[in-house]
């Protein structure tokens, strides 16, 4: 176990590491600062894939009966409910961008996408399990 | 979808909870099950089934 936190470590490092990188290529005017901040950033989700990847396997037991629950089920409506949601949305942000020529930065655009299917998915979670509890 | 459940339940005099520990599933799995407000995979009605020692379709009712 001890050699599969090691690597965890490592593989975090690494991975970590790499995209402060890439991202520091990409910021010629302040490559130091941008590959510290981006290494630093990405650490922890680097480490928590590495632990998935090397340690979980040995540690963590599948329920073999995980999609009997209820909950499994409450989750399946709420997903699907947040993935119609958001073609809506992103089929409407694409029609005002095209009609108005003006397009927020991609990073603003692709965030707001994220968090709004993370929140529909947690709202509707939430309403369903009220609702059938 | 009716069920007997909490009946067949009370008569062994199991809890919501060891009910749910004897099937490998969430106690609330089987809060809605009884409430009729969640149908089961044919799996675990099997499952159900063999626990209590009865056919499906003793266990279940959709026509009552």
């Amino acid at each position: 176990m001890f050699a599969r936190w090691t690597l965890t470590i490592a593989f975090a490092l690494v991975v970590a590491a790499a995209i402060g990188a890439v991202a520091s290529v990409f910021n010629p005017e302040a490559p130091l600062v941008t590959g510290l901040v981006f290494t630093a950033a990405t650490l922890g989700p680097a480490g928590a894939l590495g632990w998935f990847l090397f340690v979980s396997p040995k540690t963590v037991t599948p329920d073999p009966n995980a999609e009997d629950n209820v909950e499994n089920t409450w989750l399946q409506k709420a997903a699907a409910g947040a993935f119609t949601d958001l073609l809506i949305v992103l089929a409407i942000a694409l029609t005002v961008v095209s009609v108005t020529g003006r397009s927020p930065d991609a990073e603003i655009l692709l965030l707001g996408a994220v968090v709004l299917a993370m929140g529909d998915v947690a709202i509707r979670y939430v309403l369903t399990a009220r609702r059938e509890r | 979808m009716r069920n007997s459940l909490p009946d067949r339940r009370a008569e062994r005099g199991w809890s919501q909870a060891e009910l749910a520990e004897r099937l490998g599933v969430s106690r609330q799995t089987i809060i809605s099950i009884e409430k009729g407000r969640f149908d089961p995979s044919l799996p675990l009605a099997f499952r159900l089934a063999d626990e209590f020692g009865v056919a499906i379709e003793d266990l279940f009712d959709p026509e009552r």
